[in-house]
């Protein structure tokens, strides 16, 4: 039973913005290897979970915590940016560190080899918006894996993607998942119920939909489940 | 004509406006944040009426105003429900107003207003040329060492904010340079034709890079070509300067789209 200790955990917390309270009583716990997704309405609390964990939001009530030294690697929803921009590929992905004058040597080459992963970095030069939409989601992915992530969370990564593409995000989200914890927003509860191991709906509060956890941690009991509607 | 002074200083004038209006202009193009430019540039005009009427510097008054209506923006952008394209507007009629109330209670008000509204770069004074200097010398400097900060705020605020960037801070200082800019070149183009230098040389650029850096240079480059052009061009054929440098950056971006069709 090793790797009990969880790296993220909001435990009854109530949110919202401007007093209008969007969740209540959530809790969440993120282990180094888990695999979560978020499913369920629009409007039920989703992207506010996120931005909890993100520390864009602050709880009202509750608490969230973050364990040391622990990168978050982000991936927001496509529709949030300019396609437009005159930034090439290579620098949306370097644009995942923090960089006050100019990249280290290991720094561009790091993004390098995440764009090989990803196989674009034959379009490394090339303008972000002359991309697909799957190969720019692919690209984003590179810049949140840049600052080497303990915990990855993606914001609906497959919205306007095709079969192919999407199914493509699924796998490098499988390796990925052998090096850190992933935290998924997605509509799509077909495709996650086999691929994430704990479902979470969230619908004004978390419910525990599913847990397969036994797969990474032999034989966990399930300790709350629910179906969905 | 190089033996008048005034157009030596005109000329020197162009050179410098045009560095500054090639970094802001592309900084604000980038950001989709045209309209606010316009309305700081037209909102400074409060400014220099009060300046005129107090009898001090118009442009000191300009830049306090275009300051705190660039400063007002960001803060009712991201605080007030007001929506922001309203809340630029209103900012940019209400200094008009002002500006066209204390022009009228000063004496001798028209000439000048043909001046502030439609640039008078032939009157550019030694301290407006050591002033565009030094902002121009600092911008530069900016652009060279915070580039990449520059680049990521400008394409994407949130997620520069979570990779730790300090993006209140550097858009304040995008801010308070703005506002400096458009005060500098008003002195130039005018109000009404400021906003031809901040944009047209960025459009141009934009048809040959699609890198940030690169339109920073070719922007400069052009505006400083159409500018040195179009001085040279009105004092030949005796019509205003600021028209003249406007018509032909046009121009040049008509001509360019007819060749490469």
């Amino acid at each position: 039973m090793e790797n009990r200790e969880p790296i993220l955990q909001i435990v009854d917390v109530t949110a919202g913005y401007d007093h209008k309270v969007v969740l209540s009583d959530a809790s969440i716990s993120v282990y180094p290897d888990s695999f979560i997704a978020l499913v369920g309405p629009n409007g039920g609390g989703k992207t506010t979970m996120i931005r909890l964990m993100l520390k864009q939001l602050a709880p009202m009530r509750g608490s969230v915590k973050i364990a040391d030294n622990i990168n978050i690697g982000y991936l927001p929803q496509i529709n949030d940016a300019d396609l437009e921009f005159p930034i090439s590929v290579l620098d949306v992905v370097l644009s995942g560190t923090k960089c006050t004058f100019r990249h280290s040597k290991e720094e561009i080459s790091y993004a390098h080899e995440l764009l090989r992963f990803v196989q674009l970095d034959e379009l490394s030069d090339r303008q972000i918006g002359q991309l697909s939409g799957g190969q720019r989601q692919r690209a984003f992915l590179c810049r949140a894996l840049m600052c080497k992530p303990q915990l990855l969370i993606l914001d609906e990564p497959s919205t306007y993607m095709d079969k192919d593409s999407s199914s493509n995000m699924y796998e490098l989200l499988s390796d990925l998942h052998k090096s850190m914890a992933i935290v998924l927003v997605s509509h799509d509860i077909d495709s996650m119920s086999h691929r994430a191991h704990t479902i979470i709906r969230v619908d004004r509060t978390t419910h525990l939909v599913s847990n397969h956890y036994s797969t990474v941690v032999p034989y966990t009991p399930i300790v709350k489940r629910k179906t969905t509607n | 004509m190089l033996q008048f002074g005034f157009m030596q200083n005109a000329l020197l004038g162009v050179v410098l406006i045009s560095i500054i209006a090639g970094i802001i202009g592309t900084v604000i193009v980038v950001r989709r944040k045209v309209f606010v430019a316009g309305g700081i540039t037209h909102a400074s005009f409060g400014g220099i009426g009060i300046a005129y009427y107090l009898g001090i510097n118009p442009l000191i008054g300009a830049f306090l105003f275009a300051v705190t209506t660039a400063l007002s923006i960001d803060m009712l952008e991201k605080k007030s429900k007001i929506r922001p394209d309203s809340a630029i507007a209103m900012l940019w009629s209400l200094g008009m107003a002002i500006g066209l109330i204390f022009m009228f209670l000063s004496p001798g008000y028209s000439a000048n207003l043909m001046g502030f509204m439609f640039g008078d770069i032939l009157s550019i004074s030694t301290s407006d040329l050591i002033g565009s200097a030094c902002i121009a010398g600092a911008l530069s400097l900016l652009v060279i060492f915070y580039y990449r900060p520059l680049l990521y705020v400008s394409f994407s605020p949130d997620f520069a904010r979570l990779s730790g960037l300090r993006v209140g801070l550097i858009e304040s200082v995008i801010s308070i340079f703005t506002a400096l800019g458009i005060v500098v070149a008003i002195k130039a183009v005018g109000i009404v034709l400021v906003l031809s230098l901040f944009t047209i040389p960025q459009a141009i650029s934009g048809i040959f890079t699609h890198n940030m850096k690169n339109i920073f240079i070719f922007s400069i480059l052009v505006a400083m070509a159409a500018g040195l052009v179009g001085l040279m061009a009105s004092y030949y054929i005796d019509l205003p300067a600021g028209a003249v440098i406007t018509a032909t950056l046009a121009l040049v971006m008509v001509g360019i789209k007819i060749v490469r069709r």
